[in-house]
């Protein structure tokens, strides 16, 4: 099953681990895990066990614009790119969660 | 094509969420999904006409504009207009009963409360 996952909120929220503990599951059980952050989601890139979602084989990707809006940094591994993927995740998954 | 929901809900002035949660919208038409907004609780505020560039807030009138040009239908929750006292909305955005949000909301394939 295709997994997608819209995170709108900071790290300091209990979003953040909620997203992280249910990403891991999903992807121990074979499930594909796409999440996309925007507004103050784009701050969890940074949040080191967030980003290790990747190697464990999550796709993660941001909104650029408002990354760019809060000086965010490049995160290796992580897309930074725009509604378009969100749009893509939406109409290509199974399930769609949101956390805002 | 994937019938897509976005509830806004908070109030308009104290934060840019709801902006986003429109410029989201409007993104989220570009694989042809079906994108209905509805403003509900206190993010019916937003869809008045108002003048938030009065405390420095920019108005999400592109985004309103977008919608409009692009077809998305834009609801407003009656009750929680009436409840409000709020007569007046954008001429883009229908107010609609309860029983019209509860079936966008149940037909919809993703409902993204935001």
């Amino acid at each position: 099953m295709k997994l997608g996952i819209l995170l709108t909120t900071s790290p300091e929220n209990e979003n953040t681990n909620t997203v992280i503990a249910i990403s891991r599951a999903a992807r121990e059980q074979g499930h594909e895990v796409s999440i996309f952050l925007m507004y103050d989601g784009v701050y969890n890139i940074h949040k080191k066990e967030f980003a290790e979602l990747t190697g464990k084989g999550v796709n993660i990707a941001v909104c650029a614009l408002n990354a760019e809006q809060r000086k965010i940094g490049r995160v290796e591994g992580i897309l930074f790119g725009s509604q378009y993927d969100n749009a893509c995740i939406a109409n290509d998954v199974d399930r769609f969660i949101s956390f805002g | 094509m994937k019938k897509i929901a976005v509830i806004v809900r908070n109030l308009p002035l104290n934060t840019r969420r709801n902006a986003e949660a429109l410029r989201m919208s409007v993104g989220l038409t570009l694989r042809e999904d079906k994108v209905t907004v509805i403003f509900m609780d206190d993010g019916v505020y937003t869809a008045t006409p108002q003048k938030p560039e009065l405390v420095n807030i920019q108005p999400p009138k592109k985004e309103f504009e977008a919608l409009s040009m692009i077809g998305c239908a834009v609801l407003a929750d009656k009750p929680s207009l009436e409840m409000r006292g709020i007569k007046s909305l954008l001429a883009s955005v229908k107010p609609a009963e309860r029983e019209e949000i509860v079936r966008t909301i149940t037909e919809s394939d993703i409902v993204i409360p935001f």
